[in-house]
């Protein structure tokens, strides 16, 4: 656990070690929510081109999400906390996006998955939306065309590390 | 006979020219004629398959072309397994119209609508004229050729999409 223990006080702990051993762990509240969250992040796919076959491979056994507790992949945003854009967006869609984020409950983040979320890719033109950091606050990038699973592995750990030292009143 | 020396036959005025490029006819026709022409293909030369409709802007192009926009039909027929592709030079190129064939083939419904939204083509005589991809607010028509590549139309509130 990479949470911080707090030193016990010593004529507590004696009393303490006595009576339960080294089955007790004291931390602060803070951290003990954090881990748990940062373990336990239930994403939301949202894709809309070939990232999303690469997020299939990151959920599948050879890369296997679920090594870093996110593996319970819903398609309600208001069952997820962590929303996974992959794909191009286009202007089209960008007020579905940010719908479908504004019924999220917090705490959630969002990682944006390959070039075309991140900043419309080569789609320069009328219709796609140039990064979805226009509607929605983006947590965690990926680049890529398509990134590979490893890559989202990374930004998954990435997440896990902003979350980590996160307040609990923040989010 | 081939069928545009059908059509010829038919309507002496319509055809401007006609070809074969990879064993596929091309018809070059007037655009007062689009519908005329449209129905013979259907009734009795047995073209009963629209397939697509495309718009085309010369503007751009390296030779000088006479008309700005062209539209092309692209026909098959089911029983006689050919395609058939008309070309139609617009004659305005400020405010380009041509007739609507919706009567004579249903399925140009929404072909025609995304020609007007992507080309700003109108079609005389179509029942619903109205933009097909884009929203109903954007402004301009993003295929054509002075459409500037950067230009930017967010779209502020989602629509209802039926």
């Amino acid at each position: 656990m990479a949470t911080q223990t707090t030193q016990i006080p010593e004529q507590h702990e004696s009393a303490l070690t006595r009576y339960f051993g080294d089955t007790v762990l004291a931390t602060r509240v803070d951290d003990i929510i954090n881990w748990g969250r940062k373990y336990s992040l239930w994403p939301m796919p949202y894709g809309t081109a070939c990232c999303a076959i690469e997020f299939m491979g990151t959920v599948s056994g050879a890369f296997d999400i679920s090594r870093f507790g996110a593996e319970v992949v819903r398609f309600s945003p208001r069952q997820s906390d962590l929303l996974l854009v992959m794909g191009t967006i286009n202007y089209k869609q960008a007020p579905v996006l940010k719908k479908i984020y504004e019924q999220m409950c917090e705490p959630k983040w969002v990682i944006s998955v390959g070039a075309c979320a991140c900043s419309g890719g080569f789609y320069n033109n009328y219709s796609v939306l140039q990064g979805i950091d226009e509607v929605i606050p983006v947590d965690v990038y990926v680049p890529g065309c398509p990134p590979r699973p490893e890559q989202i592995l990374d930004a998954v750990m990435k997440l896990q590390k902003k979350i980590d030292p996160m307040n609990r009143i923040e989010k | 006979m081939t069928n545009s020396d059908y059509i010829q036959k038919t309507l002496p005025s319509a055809v401007l020219s006609a070809c074969e490029k990879y064993g596929q006819e091309i018809v070059v026709i007037n655009a007062t004629n689009l519908k005329g022409v449209a129905r013979i293909l259907k009734d009795e030369l047995g073209f009963d398959m629209l397939l697509d409709i495309s718009a085309l802007d010369w503007s751009k192009w390296v030779e000088k072309k006479s008309n700005r926009f062209e539209i092309d039909y692209f026909f098959y027929s089911t029983k006689n397994n050919t395609r058939l592709q008309l070309k139609v030079p617009v004659p305005d190129d400020v405010n380009p119209v041509v007739d609507s064939i919706t009567e004579v083939y249903s399925i140009a419904d929404w072909s025609e609508r995304e020609c007007w939204d992507m080309m700003g083509v109108k079609f005389e005589g179509h029942p619903n004229l109205k933009r097909l991809l884009m929203w109903r607010d954007f402004v301009g028509h993003p295929l054509r050729k002075d459409y500037p590549v950067t230009k930017r139309q967010p779209l502020p509130i989602m629509e209802d999409l039926l």
